[in-house]
């Protein structure tokens, strides 16, 4: 396998430029279902996104309005499309702090992935906010509101961005075999994974605070004192839903990268990670239940917004986790990721619902938001921009594929 | 680093910090007062002067006040707007028509100003709350307003916040706000919130069969400085009652506190596990 | 085999999932349901809502609407009397209750009582091949009357009632009224009949008061409240005339229950019930300091519609429970509290505030004059001696139409946007001098023009006003006045002059035109200087709300 990706031989710009253009090309088919469905819906995302920074966000690019500011692209892209990168945080903490080497297959991928999400969904970010051409404002230090969680979440968004190019680099020194650059980058791994968590660990937390002040407009149901504590648990088995989703496609699309031993130990590496989630999510039920008792919502649970509650929660959370548990005894990998998925549905129903179904949720029903089909376009096209950038990078990069001999011996120095 | 080099940094670290002048920590008086406006809506009769004269301050499209218009525009309960800093509603009370004229509350302590990463929103020592052009457009301030006061122009590519902001301008040069400027019966009025504070009670305690013994933002939201007296409850002119006494950014301070103990505690904690799980064999 | 097993089962799992969500946003996306309102029928047309609800709760079928008309009627026919469903002792009095003979308050027995008498009757007349009531459940308790509310208005005894009950009854009292004595041993015995104390029927049968008395106490253990012993009083004296053949008062509901009621100015020459109480009368007490003050009794009652509204609690002198010192009968309320409390409406100066302030022909003034506490002015004041007369009768007179007084005013000092008013001033001095004149109340309060000035001149004294020479507005009320507690000259001209059209609920003077045009030479901006469009940064304080 290793033979067959020759080690560039890079010496100057003009040789990175060379071999740069020449890793553009596209591998493998072009037309395949995936392409062929994603460009068309891709090429017309970008131009509704000229339209949108030509025109504003009013109606009909958005359905946003005074009662509902925050829709799709916040409620979707950016707080959902963290919580899934919460993968990057726990499989690091998985691996690096508790030395779980078992994990160490899926670890770059689940990086990159990371990495990615949150580039693009910094971009979403760039998109939604009214006034994005002041975006620099509060990392330049035009008057740093402090007090503000928002201030908080932003500049974690951009340093967290940075840890994890920085944990993810060693691939890149690798695609182009730097060498000394390699090493250097792996000597600062640890410190960018502790950084990173520390980071992660606010900013999951960081987005519920963001929706503490709306205490009188969220339902009762959903409103809690520890939404933030909430967010920060759920983004781990959303995270790790989401790497085991993710995995599951890899797996099966970019197989021929991986080796006898990574096939093998693949189910090994679900099931473990099905059976933390597991975990994960039944202490968040059991926290759910004595935060239902301790806000005296109870009585709420039969009311239309009650049965909604219990829908996301018994049928999203405990089913799945129940899911978990029979998959990882009966040892059925199919239960196992379709309760990944369920769970992953959960977790976007319950950030939507903060958003814009359970915040505001008495406004009369003519006020109330839906996405435009514009919003939704623009949604996937960033969403399928990802993808393809994702699968450009594994197929170039050492990311699914083993490292190079020479950068496993530098790893062993440590 | 060896013994000598930290013993040497720790050195002159102490030394250096003995050096310089620790800032004097008592308490800075404050020069100012918040100002404020009493409505009384006993007193306004829907003539929606103050709505022309704040769109003349602050060149938003001008409002027609002419009495067949008022008729018209006053039977919507409306709310404020991009364009529109105050609205008057209409109100059928069992003591009578009641006029509300609705606009931003200037919080003590607004959610929205704590809410700005960038210091837009913010408040100013003399109590205005006012929007600036540093704003990126987040909208967070209108998710932790709890009177959701501040409107966003969606509908436009350079969009802005618009709010009322007590006349920032005009208070420099000396006047009052546009709407108290022109109100014909004296339903606005502006102040010290002390001393606003000190006329509604006046009002209040020598005309009980007047009004109802409530001042709507005395205590609501941490106090505000738009203060409210009515003839009727004030759930029946449109007002939320569901506001609580507790200022809003004291929501949020629950996991700001937290910040630093987690920036600190994480990473020694994990380096810690780090240690401890460290086989040694491996090293 | 079994993956194909689990793969149909993860995809009907799927199906149900997206049903579940579908429906979950439907319900959570829906219009809220707005619980249907009491329906409130207001001309109840003789019918009679059977709910119980003081016995039953919360029932689980409809309350049922019962036709007692047409039940009679039916009776009728069949030849018999009330006695089917009602039982009468041996005087032939009844209490109406039903179902008969139950004197239960169990549930379920008296559920059984009203299907057993009902369904009952209606079975014997379908085998007796009459036409019959309905047997079935939802014949009765029909779900369209769920939220169905009978209202009846009430019946107002006044006066001209009375008149003609004593008229037909030869004046005989006892046969209605009857006082109740608490102090003799058997009971039947209690209710007797005492010449010179006959009184409404309130005091003993209504329990508005938070504290019952002694006998309110022991009607309510009986059930007889107003409705229950007006209705036991009424209706079988009517009856028992009936059956005797002779004229008798009304039978049916809606013939008591009209809606319509007598108003003072019908019931001004109905002779009041006679209980040799005073025409005009001198109020005084032992060893008073006071004055005494003249009373014109008569006036009082030709004015009002019910003994009532003065003799609060009994039909008696109010110094027979308000002495000096108080009493505990009349809850330590002392003589001069219950003369003079200025919020009271038994009290005279109580009373008679009322009038001066809600009454909509006086409240046009009086609604800038403060509330005053008369109790504690000095004894020698003015105010005083007006009601404080001695023992003369004080004579009224009404005022007379002004000669010296200004026509029109031009209102044009603070004329901006709108043309100076035309105030017409002689008009509406003219206006309120009628008005003072055609109320007795007012003329005695009101002894010359002055007083009349002295409503819009307020907080003046009324010796500086004479008839060419009266302190302005302006003089008071500053033009650039905009301070918290003083009121500027614009805002007294529009509260003073639109609060008065609004109390006295006036048709003209409602409209910004109606007294100043728009002027031709209107300045295109009603303010001063305008804002920057936008607030600029600079480098002032800044606060920093985390920390309060």
């Amino acid at each position: 396998m290793e033979d067959k990706i020759l080690e560039p031989q890079i010496k100057n710009f003009s040789d990175f430029w060379r071999f740069f253009k020449q890793e553009l090309k596209p591998k493998g088919k072009i037309f395949t279902t995936f392409n062929v469905i994603s460009l068309p819906i891709m090429l017309i995302g970008y131009v509704l996104i000229i339209l949108r920074l030509a025109f504003g966000l009013g109606y009909p690019i958005t359905n946003l309005s005074q009662e509902f500011p925050w829709g799709l692209w916040i409620g979707f892209d950016v707080v959902t499309g963290v919580a899934f990168a919460g993968g990057a945080y726990s499989l690091c903490f998985i691996v690096y702090i508790l030395r779980a080497k078992k994990y160490y297959p899926i670890l770059r991928a689940t990086v990159l992935n990371g990495f990615l999400a949150y580039v693009f969904y910094a971009g979403a970010i760039v998109l939604d906010i009214g006034r994005w051409w002041n975006i620099y404002n509060p990392m330049v230090g035009n008057y740093f509101g402090v007090n503000a969680v928002m201030f908080l979440v932003a500049w974690h968004f951009f340093l967290y961005m940075l840890a994890e190019l920085v944990e993810f680099s060693p691939a890149i020194a690798e695609w182009l075999g730097l060498r000394k650059l390699r090493k250097v980058l792996g000597a600062l791994t640890i410190g960018a994974v502790v950084f990173g968590i520390t980071l992660s660990t606010l900013h999951q937390s960081g987005l519920g605070a963001l929706m503490m002040m709306a205490k009188n407009k969220i339902h009762p149901l959903w409103y809690t004192e520890f939404i933030p504590v909430m967010y920060f648990i759920s983004s781990i088995f959303a995270g790790l839903s989401m790497v085991i989703f993710e995995g599951s496609i890899s797996h099966k699309v970019f197989a021929w990268q991986l080796d006898e031993e990574k096939h093998k130990s693949y189910p090994d590496i679900v099931f473990s990670l099905a059976k933390i989630c597991a975990g994960v999510m039944f202490g968040y039920l059991f926290l759910k239940a004595i935060l239902l008792v301790h806000e005296r919502a109870v009585s709420y649970l039969s009311s239309p917004m009650g049965y909604w509650y219990l829908i996301e929660i018994i049928g999203f959370v405990l089913i799945p986790a129940s899911m978990f548990v029979y998959g990882i005894k009966q040892k059925e990998l199919t239960f196992v990721k379709y309760a990944a998925f369920l769970t992953m549905i959960g977790i976007i129903i319950n950030r939507l619902n903060y958003t814009f179904i359970a915040y505001n949720w008495n406004v009369p029903f003519e006020l109330k938001y839906w996405p435009t089909i514009i919003e939704l376009n623009i949604t996937a096209s960033i969403i399928l921009t990802e993808v393809w950038a994702f699968r450009w990078m594994v197929n170039r990069m050492p990311v699914l594929r083993s490292a190079p001999a020479w950068a496993k011996a530098l790893d062993k120095g440590h | 680093m060896n013994r000598r080099a930290f013993l040497k940094t720790l050195g002159t670290a102490v030394i250096s910090s003995s050096l310089i002048k620790v800032k004097d920590l008592k308490a800075e008086e404050h020069k100012t007062e918040f100002y404020g406006i009493l409505v009384d809506t006993t007193r306004c009769i829907g003539c929606r002067r103050c709505e022309k004269a704040c769109a003349e301050a602050n060149g938003l499209p001008i409002p027609d006040i002419s009495e067949d218009k008022n008729k018209e525009i006053l039977k919507n309960i409306r709310n404020t707007s991009p364009t529109q800093y105050t609205v008057v509603n209409k109100y059928e009370t069992e003591k009578g028509t009641v006029y509300v004229p609705k606009r931003c509350m200037h919080c003590n302590q607004p959610g929205c100003a704590a809410a700005c990463l960038v210091k837009a929103m913010r408040k100013r020592e003399t109590g205005h709350v006012t929007w600036d052009l540093n704003c990126i457009g987040c909208r967070l301030c209108m998710i932790s307003c709890p009177f959701d006061i501040p409107k966003f122009e969606y509908d436009k590519a350079i969009p802005r916040i618009q709010k009322c902001n007590l006349c920032y301008d005009r208070f420099k040069k000396g006047l009052v706000p546009a709407c108290v400027e022109v109100c014909p019966t004296q339903a606005l009025t502006f102040g010290t919130r002390r001393d606003i504070l000190m006329e509604a009670k006046r009002r209040i305690s020598n005309n009980p069969d007047k009004y109802i013994s409530h001042i709507y933002g005395e205590y609501e939201a941490g106090g505000t400085s738009h203060i409210y007296i009515s003839a009727v409850p004030f759930e029946k002119i449109g007002f939320k009652t569901n506001i609580g006494l507790e200022p809003y950014p004291k929501y949020s301070t629950g996991f700001l506190y937290a910040v630093p103990f987690i920036f600190v505690l994480w990473p020694l904690a994990m380096l810690g596990f780090r240690k401890a799980t460290r086989k040694d064999t491996e090293e | 085999m079994k993956n194909k097993k689990i793969l149909s089962g993860l995809v009907i799992l799927s199906l149900v999932y997206v049903v579940l969500i579908v429906y979950g946003l439907r319900m959570v996306y829906s219009k809220p349901v707005v619980e249907a309102e009491a329906i409130v029928k207001e001309k109840p047309e003789n019918l009679i809502l059977i709910k119980k609800t003081q016995l039953f709760g919360k029932i689980e079928r409809p309350g049922v609407v019962f036709d007692h008309e047409k039940h009679v009627l039916a009776v009728q026919k069949q030849g018999k009397k009330c006695d089917v469903c009602h039982s009468f002792n041996i005087y032939g009095e009844s209490d109406f209750s039903y179902p008969k003979n139950i004197k239960s308050k169990d549930r379920k027995t008296l559920m059984n009582g009203f299907h057993d008498s009902c369904i009952g009757c209606h079975k014997e007349n379908i085998k007796a091949d009459r036409k019959s009531g309905p047997i079935t459940c939802a014949e009765c308790h029909k779900t369209e009357n769920e939220k169905l509310v009978l209202k009846y208005p009430v019946v107002e005894f006044d006066f001209y009632l009375h008149d003609k009950h004593n008229k037909k009854l030869k004046n005989d009292c006892s046969l209605c009224h009857h006082s109740y004595d608490l102090e003799e041993k058997d009971e039947s015995l209690r209710l007797v009949y005492e010449k010179g104390k006959e009184e409404s029927c309130y005091y003993c049968h209504d329990f508005k008061n938070k504290e019952l008395t002694d006998i309110q106490k022991v009607s309510f253990k009986k059930g007889l409240d107003i409705k229950t012993a007006s209705h036991r009083q009424c209706i079988n004296c009517h009856l028992l005339e009936k059956e005797k053949g002779n004229e008798a008062g009304p039978l049916k509901c809606v013939e008591c229950h009209t809606g319509k009621y007598k108003t003072i100015a019908d019931l001004k020459d109905i002779p009041r019930p006679n209980r040799d109480q005073p025409q005009k009368t001198f109020i005084s007490i032992e060893n008073a300091t006071m004055k005494e003050v003249f009373f014109d009794h008569t006036y009082h009652e030709k004015n009002h519609k019910s003994c009532r509204e003065c003799h609060h609690y009994a039909l008696r002198s109010c110094s027979d429970c308000h002495t000096i010192e108080g009493t505990k009968e009349g809850k330590f309320i002392n003589l001069s509290q219950a003369m003079h409390s200025a919020f009271s409406k038994e009290s005279c100066v109580g009373c008679h505030s009322s009038i001066a302030n809600k009454n909509k022909d006086c409240a046009g003034c009086h609604f800038l004059i403060k509330p005053v506490n008369i109790e504690t002015m000095s004894p020698k004041s003015n105010s005083c001696s007006k009601c404080h007369t001695g023992k003369t009768e004080p004579q009224i007179r009404e005022i007379s139409k002004p000669s010296k007084v200004k026509d029109k005013i031009k209102i044009d000092i603070v004329a901006k946007e709108f043309e100076p008013a035309d105030l017409p001033h002689l008009k509406i001095i003219n206006k309120l001098i009628d008005v003072s004149n055609n109320s007795k109340l007012a003329t005695y309060f009101h002894r010359d023009m002055n007083t009349i000035c002295v409503g819009c001149h307020h907080n003046t004294q009324k010796t500086e006003i004479t008839e060419n020479k009266v302190p302005l507005c302006r003089s008071c009320h500053y033009k650039e006045s905009r301070s918290l507690n003083k009121t500027g000259l614009v805002s007294a001209y529009h509260r003073g002059c639109l609060g008065c059209h609004e109390v006295m609920k006036l048709e003209k003077g409602r409209k910004c035109s109606e007294c100043h045009k728009e002027s031709a030479k209107r300045p295109k901006e009603i303010i001063t200087e305008k804002n920057d469009n936008v607030v600029r940064q600079n480098k002032e304080k800044i606060l920093n709300v985390w920390h309060p």
